[in-house]
């Protein structure tokens, strides 16, 4: 992917939107922040779920264990310089615990086992009260944080990018693809499949987790339902699709566009969100598979911004 | 005389009482083109599967080298220096000429692996020798059916194999593509590498094969040049009982 | 444990079982002809509960009867369902028509679930509680007369729907296409049409729980996709295609839920994903999986 015109200006125009003196800003941010949120959320995603083909539709799992790791770690007297990246080590421990049972199925299967597994985290937290707060909730000691999210949450954002064009160029990314297009062939020539699934997992997990303990950080309480609720588990993938999955591009454009969408439609009729939802990814798998950046017409615009990509 | 490249030995596949092989042995030379042929439901792809690793046998023994490769992974074949080709030509469709080839140059290898820099190189040279280079960054989903049964051997050469196994490789190829096929696999065996396959079309296997084996019903019933192959009176017979004229 | 506590769990889990294994049998229909898993197909059960409550409360009619009305209307909503949403996927690669399909539906099921929630913000979900029969006691047993009844209606549909697959041309249809969609195909089965007619009857067969849920169980907009989740459980742990394993994978979650649901009942609802996930580990193809 060639470098193009946008990055630079809008990275630029993010940086310094904070030293923006309006009465507003606290919102604006915090609006951004939850962008940044399911941005992460759907480019982290789309590295099991577009690179290498397998929907995991519980990779909301790995935010919600990132979100509780760190609230439990920061009750315990850990800094938040210790229990962040703590938390996140728990988060890939626990990538890797899953992928050993998951990843012996393929398919639907694995689609239907893994979004089993959301629920089951659920209901894990919610039992495990002495541990969680149960669905009374897990607290830590309040404060405005804000502004620090807000540069942590484009941090990750950046990161996540990075990672994800990085593992599109290497020898593991291509191990992926193999693995997509046709993972016995792949194994037959000498791809070590289940290390790379492994490994996929467990760094597409990574993220989220970071911004889980965000999370926590911002709002200071989370419940079970926050973290490891339907919406919040589907729509970062429903933007994967929409705009694009297996494509660097793709997860960004839907990202972007679908939180847009809904912020209109909330400002507006606040309690269809669900349905809005439900139409966009009824729409995607009905005219459009291959998500808005595969568009003709998209394309094309793409590439005169310098954006083409390969492999898809 | 040099140890064979390949022994099978007493190969016998029984699936659910179906005996699709019965103590099949034989020997395959270093440097030779082996073909084998059989009426349809003669085990030619059982065998096949049995030394691409797909099947174990029970009782039998594959060997390969000095090296007892009974009951291995395709994977852990593959990384010996055993490569394959498909019956039903299993591309990775949505990646690039260049990256199909990439995939089994970076991973089938084994021990002896090549220096990142060189890979490009490599790979277009491979290409090159199927007349593929032209088309190395298309997608292959693109390809016409007789570029993508080159792009299956490209890929299969990638991995530096001391033997090709050729699943009925000129299979719905035209007359002017099978010749250009089998050009290209000779071409391959000059270049020292062995060569089995397992094939349909007579043509193909009476002219590239320094030797053939025929099965049926899962027994060897002839082994020889393709001269007296098909002068063999088990052989006329066994088609001529499975084909009407 | 006393004997007549394990005797009652035991009741308990297979009446429920039932029940489940009901609607799951309408979605393994569905799965099998069209290769689809119908994500929307808990909404169908949870909207025809949702109808036949509405039509209860407005017209005061039999609760049985009024199943029987509105259950054959969607038979007519799943085939139009098909023939909308799901027969344009028809041409795709296999596993992006399984994507499609499953976005498709899914999508379907949110927005389902969002208006029926939106319609109903006035209207209380709640059982018919005006169908009151009395407790079969034998002995120290409580049989609940109205689950039983349940039961047995949900018996009786089940066999007419194995009765049906086993002896009439279109289900015999169904069968072929189940097992090989290109031979029955070229054995001239239009597939299209068949299609439909199994989204038909599997939605048929959900609205017929969900008539039945609402008699003698509750009923919320919210239910859809947990519920579509636990049939999805069922036939994946039974084995996709599998008659006899929906029936035994909605008993064994029934059963399961009824004890855990004893003991620990903070986890009751979790049977269905562990059992679920705890099966495919052992057995990736289901208990009676091909």
């Amino acid at each position: 992917m060639k470098p193009n015109t946008l990055i630079l200006p809008v990275l630029i125009a993010l940086l310094f939107l904070p030293l923006i003196p309006i009465d507003a800003r606290n919102y604006l941010l915090q609006v951004l922040t939850f962008l940044f949120l399911n941005l992460v959320l759907a480019q982290s995603y789309d590295m099991v779920g577009g690179t290498m083909g397998y929907i995991n539709l519980g990779h909301i799992t790995f935010f919600g264990v990132g979100a509780y790791a760190f609230g439990i770690l920061l009750n315990e007297g850990l800094p938040f310089v210790v229990s962040l990246p703590l938390a996140v080590v728990i988060v890939v421990i626990f990538a890797a615990i899953i992928s050993y049972p998951f990843f012996r199925l393929r398919g639907a299967y694995f689609s239907l086992a893994t979004f089993g597994l959301v629920k089951l985290m659920e209901y894990a937290t919610i039992n495990l009260s002495w541990l969680t707060g149960g669905s009374n909730g897990l607290k830590i000691e309040a404060a405005d944080r804000t502004l620090q999210i807000y540069y942590l949450g484009l941090i990750v954002v950046v990161a996540v990018i990075l990672c994800s064009w990085q593992i599109g160029r290497s020898r593991l990314g291509l191990a992926m693809k193999a693995i997509r297009e046709d993972e016995g062939v792949a194994r037959d020539f000498g791809v070590p499949t289940f290390k790379v699934k492994a490994q996929a997992i467990m760094i597409s997990s990574i993220f989220p987790g970071i911004m889980g303990g965000l999370y926590t950080w911002q709002l200071n309480f989370i419940i079970p339902d926050d973290v490891f609720g339907l919406k919040l588990a589907l729509t970062p993938i429903a933007m994967a699709m929409l705009g694009g999955s297996g494509l660097l591009i793709g997860p960004i454009i839907g990202a972007v566009f679908l939180y847009s969408v809904e912020e209109v439609i909330w400002t507006n009729l606040a309690h269809l969100q669900g349905a809005v939802l439900g139409l966009v990814i009824v729409l995607v798998g009905l005219f459009m598979p291959g998500g808005l950046a595969r568009l003709a017409l998209v394309e094309r615009l793409l590439s005169r911004m310098g954006i083409h990509e390969e492999d898809k | 005389m040099t140890a064979p490249l390949l022994r099978v030995y007493g190969v016998t596949m029984n699936f659910s009482g179906l005996r699709a092989l019965n103590e099949v042995s034989f020997d395959m030379e270093e440097g030779a083109i082996t073909g084998i042929i059989g009426p349809n439901g003669a085990g030619k792809s059982t065998l096949f599967n049995v030394i691409a690793g797909n099947f174990t046998p029970l009782p039998g023994k594959v060997i390969f080298g000095d090296r007892d490769i009974t009951g291995f992974s395709p994977n852990m074949i593959c990384r010996l220096g055993i490569s394959r080709t498909y019956q039903s030509v299993r591309l990775f469709l949505g990646l690039s000429v260049l990256n199909n080839v990439k995939v089994s140059m970076l991973y089938g290898r084994g021990e002896d692996e090549i220096p990142a820099a060189k890979v490009e190189g490599e790979i277009l040279a491979i290409l090159e020798s199927v007349h593929l280079d032209k088309s190395a960054n298309k997608r292959a989903e693109e390809l016409i059916p007789l570029d993508r049964k080159r792009l299956e051997i490209a890929r299969a050469l990638a991995t530096n194999p001391r033997l090709l196994l050729l699943d009925e490789v000129v299979a719905g190829l035209t007359p002017t593509e099978t010749l250009a096929m089998m050009e290209s696999i000779q071409a391959i065996n000059r270049r020292g590498i062995t060569v089995l396959l397992v094939e349909h079309v007579m043509r193909a296997v009476m002219g590239l094969s320094h030797r053939i084996i025929v099965l049926h019903h899962g027994y060897k019933i002839a082994e020889g040049d393709p001269d007296s192959i098909s002068k063999d009176q088990n052989v006329i017979q066994a088609y001529l009982g499975s084909y009407e004229s | 444990m006393e004997p007549t506590v394990l005797a009652q769990l035991i009741i308990n889990g297979i009446l429920l079982g039932g029940v489940y294994a009901l609607a799951a049998f309408g979605l393994s229909l569905i799965f099998g002809v069209s290769g689809v898993l119908n994500l929307a197909h808990g909404e169908f059960l949870m909207v025809s509960g949702f109808i036949v409550y509405l039509l209860f409360d407005t017209w005061g009619w039999n609760p049985f009867l009024l199943v029987a009305l509105v259950t054959p209307l969607f038979f007519l909503i799943g085939y139009f369902f098909e023939k909308g949403l799901i027969k344009p996927l028809g041409f795709r690669k296999e596993h992006v028509r399984l994507a499609s399909a499953m976005l498709v539906t899914l999508g379907a099921a949110l927005i389902i679930e969002d208006v029926a929630a939106f319609a109903s913000k006035d209207v209380q979900f709640e059982k018919s509680i005006d169908f009151f029969l009395p407790t079969w006691v034998v002995g120290q047993l409580y049989f609940p007369t109205l689950k039983l009844l349940v039961f047995g209606l949900v018996l009786v549909l089940i066999v007419g729907l194995f009765l049906f697959l086993k002896y009439t041309y279109l289900g015999l249809a169904i069968r072929a296409v189940t097992q090989d969609r290109r031979g029955a195909l070229l054995n001239g089965v239009d597939i299209l049409r068949v299609n439909a007619i199994a989204f038909g009857i599997g939605s048929l067969l959900a609205a017929a729980a969900g008539g039945f849920e609402v008699i003698h169980s509750v009923v919320a907009p919210n239910i859809g996709l947990p519920l579509t989740m636990k049939y999805l459980c069922i036939i994946v742990m039974g084995g996709l295609g599998s008659f006899l394993g929906v029936a035994l994978g909605g008993v064994i979650i029934g059963l399961g839920e009824s004890f855990v649901g004893f003991y620990y009942p903070a986890w009751g609802q979790t049977v269905a994903y562990l059992l679920l996930v705890v099966i495919l580990l052992v057995r990736p193809k289901g208990l009676f999986g091909e």
